[in-house]
C-alpha cells in the first residue's frame, strides 16, 4: 500500500516542491521517516500518530517507511506533519489517492488533530506556485499572510478531520478569499515630521538623504530628538512597490515575524537593534539560517543608536550587505543569501557624556575620552556615511514659538519626484540612486561647471577638506540638484552639500 | 665628562624638593660645590635647612654619580639638550622668578629671543570659538615674530602652537613629562613640528612620565618664561586659571578673552576680568598692548567684499553672536538650502566659522 503527497520545503527564501512518499508493509509496527529530516520533521511522527488517533482515525499497525523526495536535499520545519499524516491516511484507504492529486499540503499538528501556523508560509506558497502547483491547504493562521499571493487556490484548514471531509468529498472548504489585498496597500505609519519643531536644518539634510538612499550619521547631545526624527524617515520614503512588499514579506515570513494581527508587511520597516546586538542577529544566522536585522531592514532603514558603542568586529559585519545588497550566510544547512538593501542611518553623542560642546550643560569626559569616542568610527564605515549632520538641542522658546514644521508627505513628494528622476538617468547602468555613483559614473552624471569647480578648489583649501570628501560631496550636490528638478548641478547646489560634511571640519577635532 | 654633571646629581637626587636644592645652592654657590663639601658641613647646613628625613640625608651623603650619569647618558641618546642656569639661552625671565628650575631639558632650539615670547593658554576642553580664539592669536603674534609659549595640552595649548606653525611663526611648548614624552600621544605630528620650529623645554627629566602633580608646575614655567599670559578660554575648573595665579604673583601681564556669560566654558575668563585681568575684545589689541606696529587695516574692508544675501547671513549672525543654521532660517526668512549655501561661501572666504553645528564671525 503506497501513497504519494505533494508538500514543500524552503531553503532560505527559495521554495522547493517535495513529495512525501508513504509505505505501509507488513512487520513490526514502526514509523522510520528517510530522506534527511531534521529533528523537527523526525519529530513529527509522535505527533502525527497522537493526531491521527486523536481525531477518530485508526493508527495502522504496519511497517510505516516515509521518504521525502528528493531525498538528497535536506528539509526542515514543522510543515510536513499534515502531508504524513494525509498520507497515511491515503496508504490505509481512508482517503482517495486521486481526490489528493492536486493538492499541496503544510501545517503543523498538535497532538489532538488541531493544526497550527508554520513559520515562512509566504514564501513557501509563492515558491510552490512558481513550481506549478496550483492549489494548497495550509493552516489558517497562515491564510492571511499567503493570501496576497494570486494564481494559487488556497484552503485555510483548522483541524485533520476538516482535511480527511474534504478530501473524501463530505464537506465543501470555501476557498479563501483574501481580505489581505486591503490591507497590503494600506500605510500603517503614524509618525509624521511635522511632530519635529524647530530642527528645519536636519530635516532638510535627512529629505536629502531619503532621496537618494544616503547614509547619516548625526551627531548630538541626549534629547537633541536623533532616535525621533530617524524614526520618522522610513515615512518620507516612497511607497513600496508590490513587489518589494512581497519582498520584505516573504523575509518577515521566514523570520517568524508575522502574526494574525500583522499578516503581511505593507510599509517601509524601521529597524533599530540594540548595540548589543550578536553578529548572527545583525547579518543573519542558526543553524538553518533565518534572515538576521540587515534583511529585516530590506528597503527600509536600518537605525544604530550610540553608534560607538557597537562593537567593533559589528559594525565591520555591516560592510558586505551594505556594499552588495545582499547576505550570504553559509552554515552546515546551506548556503543562504537574503536580500539587504537598506538606507543606514546612525547617531552618537559627541563624548561618553554626551555633552561636550553643549553650552549650557558641563561635560565630565576627559579630552581623551572624547577623542577615543570619536575614533571609534573612524575607518571603512566612516568612507560609507554620506552625510554628517550636527544636532543642536532646542531651545524651549523655538520649540514653543517655531510654526508646524514640513510634514511627512509634503517632503514624500518631492523624494518621490527625485527618486523617479534618478531612476530615469540610470536606466541603463546597474545603480538605482545617486548614493551608489562609482567615480567613472560620477564623471559622467555629475558635470560642474568652472565656477563650482572652483569654488570646490576654494573649499578644500580654505577647509582643509579630505580627499575622499570630494565623491560625496559632488553625490550629495547631485542629489541636492535631483531634489530641485535640476538636471545641471549648481554652484549652490555644492555650496549646500560642503554643509552636511561637518567631520571633514577641521575645528572639530585637535 | 658632562658639564651638568653635578647639577644632574643635585635635581635627580630622590627626596630632595626644588626649594632645598635651590638653598643649599645659595649657600655653597653651585652644585659642584654642594657635592664636594665634606660630610659635617653637609650634616650642619641639613639641621638649617630642616632636612631630616634620613634617607633623603643618605642619598646626599653617599655622593652617586650613578643617576646623574645615566640621565646624561639618556639625554645624548635622545637628543635631548641641558640647559644651565647660566647658559645664554636660558630663558632670562626665568631666572627672576621664586624658584627656577636648575636644569631645563629640551628638544629642538632656543633662541634668547625666544625670552620675549607670550603665553597663550586654556583649557583643554575647549568650544570651537575658543580653538579659533587661540589659533588666530598664535597667527597674530608670529606675523610680528613672537614666539608663542603654550602647554601642548589638548584644546587651546595645542590650538596657539598650531597657529603660530601655521604662519611659520616660533613656538615653545613647556612639558609636565620628559622631553622625550608626548602627552597627550595623539600630538605626536605636532611635538615634532615645534621641535623643528622652536623647542619643547621640561625641567622634568627624561623619561618622567605625565603625573598630574607635574602640571601646575609647570605651569609656573609657562608664565615665568613669557613676557605676558593670555588666557584664550578657561571654564571653573580650569589648569590655566593656576597659570595665571603664577603670572600675577610673577608680577606678569594677564590677559583673558571674554566669552558669552552663559557658557560654562567661558565663566574662568570672565571671572579673570572680574578680578582684573586685561580683557582682549579683538584679536588685533594684542599687537598694540605689546607696542608692535599695527598692519592690521582689512578689518573694515570685509563688508564691501560680500555680496546682498551674503551681508544680510553675515549681520545676522553678528546679531545672534553663535548661530545654527535654524536660528539663521528664523531671522533671515530665507530656507535651508539658501543659508547652508551662503554659510559656506562665506566660509570659503574666511569670514565665518562653523564647528559642532554653530556658527560664529572668524574676522
Amino acid at each position: 500500500m503506497f501513497a504519494k503527497v505533494l508538500s514543500g520545503t524552503l531553503n532560505g527564501l527559495d521554495a522547493e516542491v517535495i513529495r512525501v512518499e508513504v509505505d505501509l508493509a507488513n512487520g513490526l509496527p514502526s514509523l522510520q521517516i528517510v530522506g534527511l529530516p531534521d529533528l523537527s520533521v523526525r519529530e513529527s511522527k509522535e505527533r502525527i500518530r497522537a493526531a491521527i488517533s486523536n481525531s477518530g482515525y485508526k493508527f495502522p499497525a504496519k511497517r510505516i517507511t516515509i521518504n521525502l523526495a528528493p531525498a538528497n536535499t535536506k528539509k526542515e520545519g514543522t510543515q510536513f506533519d499534515l502531508p504524513i499524516a494525509v498520507g497515511i491516511l491515503a496508504a490505509t484507504g481512508a482517503i482517495r489517492q486521486d481526490a489528493m492529486k492536486s493538492y499541496a499540503f503544510v501545517g503543523e499538528l498538535s497532538l489532538d488533530g488541531r493544526i497550527r501556523g508554520i513559520r515562512g508560509a509566504l514564501p513557501l506558497v509563492m515558491g510552490l506556485r512558481n513550481k506549478g502547483v496550483t492549489a494548497m491547504l495550509l493552516p489558517s493562521a497562515n491564510a492571511a499572510e499567503a493570501s496576497v499571493i494570486d494564481g494559487v487556490h488556497l484552503y485555510p484548514v483548522r483541524h485533520l478531520t476538516e482535511v480527511v471531509d474534504f478530501l473524501l468529498g463530505n464537506n465543501d472548504l470555501a476557498n479563501y478569499v483574501p481580505e489581505t489585498r486591503a490591507q497590503f496597500d494600506q500605510k500603517l505609519i503614524s509618525e509624521d515630521f511635522s511632530d519635529v519643531s524647530g530642527q528645519e536644518t536636519i530635516k532638510r539634510a535627512l529629505q536629502i538623504a531619503a532621496s537618494a538612499s544616503h547614509n547619516v550619521l548625526m551627531i548630538g547631545p541626549p534629547g537633541s530628538g536623533k532616535t525621533m526624527m530617524a524614526r520618522r524617515i522610513a515615512g518620507i520614503l516612497p511607497d513600496l512597490t508590490y513587489e518589494e512588499k512581497l519582498e520584505v514579506t516573504k523575509i518577515y515570513s521566514v523570520a517568524g515575524e508575522l502574526s494574525s494581527k500583522r499578516p503581511v508587511i505593507s510599509e517601509r520597516q524601521f529597524r533599530a537593534p540594540h548595540h548589543t546586538i550578536t553578529a548572527s542577529a545583525l547579518v543573519g544566522g542558526g543553524h538553518s539560517p533565518k534572515p538576521g536585522e540587515v534583511s529585516l531592514s530590506h528597503h527600509g532603514v536600518l537605525y544604530f543608536d550610540e553608534l560607538p558603542e557597537f562593537n567593533r568586529n559589528i559594525l565591520e559585519l555591516l560592510r558586505q550587505p551594505m556594499e552588495d545588497e545582499k547576505i550570504t550566510i553559509a552554515r552546515s544547512g546551506g548556503i543562504i543569501t537574503f536580500p539587504s538593501r537598506f538606507m543606514f542611518v546612525a547617531s552618537m553623542n559627541p563624548c561618553p557624556c554626551g555633552y561636550f560642546g553643549d553650552i549650557t550643560h558641563e561635560c565630565t569626559c576627559s579630552m581623551g575620552q572624547v577623542h577615543n569616542y570619536m575614533a571609534k568610527i573612524s575607518g571603512p564605515l566612516f568612507d560609507r556615511l554620506d552625510l554628517h549632520l550636527e544636532i543642536l538641542p532646542v531651545p524651549y522658546q523655538a520649540l514653543t514659538r517655531s510654526p508646524v514644521g514640513r510634514t511627512s508627505a509634503e517632503m514624500r513628494k518631492e523624494v518621490e519626484a527625485a527618486r523617479q528622476i534618478q531612476l530615469e538617468r540610470y536606466i541603463k547602468e546597474t545603480i538605482s540612486y545617486n548614493s551608489q555613483l562609482t567615480p567613472a559614473m560620477l564623471r559622467k552624471y555629475c558635470v560642474i561647471d568652472k565656477a563650482t569647480r572652483d569654488l570646490m578648489e576654494h573649499a578644500f583649501e580654505r577647509l582643509s577638506l579630505s580627499a575622499r570628501a570630494y565623491n560625496k560631496i559632488i553625490k550629495l550636490a547631485r542629489s541636492i540638484a535631483d531634489l530641485a528638478g535640476v538636471e545641471q548641478i549648481q554652484l549652490t547646489h555644492v555650496a549646500e552639500a560642503i554643509q552636511y560634511r561637518s567631520l571633514d571640519k577641521k575645528y572639530r577635532g585637535l | 665628562m658632562h658639564e651638568a654633571l653635578y647639577e644632574l646629581w643635585l635635581t635627580t637626587l630622590s627626596g630632595l624638593g626644588l626649594r632645598n636644592q635651590l638653598k643649599l645652592l645659595e649657600i655653597f654657590g653651585s652644585s659642584q660645590a654642594v657635592y664636594e663639601q665634606p660630610k659635617t658641613t653637609l650634616m650642619e647646613s641639613f639641621r638649617a635647612l630642616d632636612i631630616i628625613d634620613k634617607s633623603t640625608c643618605d642619598n646626599l651623603l653617599q655622593r652617586d654619580l650613578l643617576t646623574a650619569e645615566k640621565t646624561a647618558q639618556a639625554c645624548r641618546d635622545r637628543g635631548i639638550g641641558i640647559l644651565r642656569t647660566k647658559d645664554p639661552c636660558y630663558p632670562q625671565r626665568l631666572s627672576a622668578i621664586y624658584d627656577p628650575p636648575i636644569l631645563l631639558y629640551y628638544k629642538g632650539n632656543l633662541l634668547p629671543a625666544d625670552g620675549e615670547g607670550v603665553a597663550v593658554v586654556g583649557a583643554r576642553k575647549a568650544t570651537p570659538y575658543g580653538k579659533w580664539i587661540s589659533e588666530e592669536l598664535g597667527k597674530k603674534l608670529a606675523e610680528y615674530g613672537v614666539t608663542v609659549i603654550s602647554g601642548m595640552a589638548y584644546g587651546i595649548d595645542s590650538a596657539s602652537h598650531r597657529g603660530a606653525l601655521a604662519a611659520g611663526g616660533r613656538t615653545i611648548a613647556v612639558l609636565g613629562c620628559g622631553p622625550d614624552i608626548c602627552y597627550p600621544d595623539s600630538n605626536r605630528g605636532l611635538m615634532e613640528e615645534i621641535q623643528k620650529n622652536g623647542a619643547v623645554i621640561s625641567e622634568f627629566p627624561p623619561g618622567m612620565p605625565p603625573l598630574a602633580t607635574n602640571f601646575p608646575r609647570r605651569n609656573r614655567l609657562i608664565s615665568g618664561m613669557a613676557r605676558c599670559l593670555i588666557i584664550a578660554e578657561a571654564g571653573l575648573a580650569s589648569g590655566s586659571l593656576i597659570t595665571a595665579e603664577y603670572a600675577l604673583e610673577q608680577g606678569k601681564d594677564v590677559f583673558a578673552v571674554p566669552g558669552n556669560i552663559n557658557s560654562i566654558y567661558s565663566v574662568g575668563t570672565n571671572k579673570l576680568i572680574r578680578d582684573g585681568a586685561t580683557p582682549l575684545i579683538r584679536i588685533a589689541d594684542i599687537a598694540l598692548e605689546l607696542g608692535l606696529e599695527n598692519r592690521d587695516q582689512q578689518q573694515e574692508s570685509t563688508l564691501i567684499k560680500l555680496g546682498h544675501d551674503e551681508k544680510i547671513i553675515y549681520q545676522a549672525i553678528r546679531n545672534l553672536g553663535t548661530g545654527s543654521t535654524d536660528s539663521l532660517c528664523r531671522a533671515t526668512g530665507k530656507s535651508v538650502p539658501e543659508v547652508h549655501a551662503l554659510v559656506t561661501i562665506l566660509e570659503i572666504k574666511g569670514i565665518v566659522e562653523t564647528a559642532q553645528g554653530k556658527i560664529f564671525i572668524a574676522k
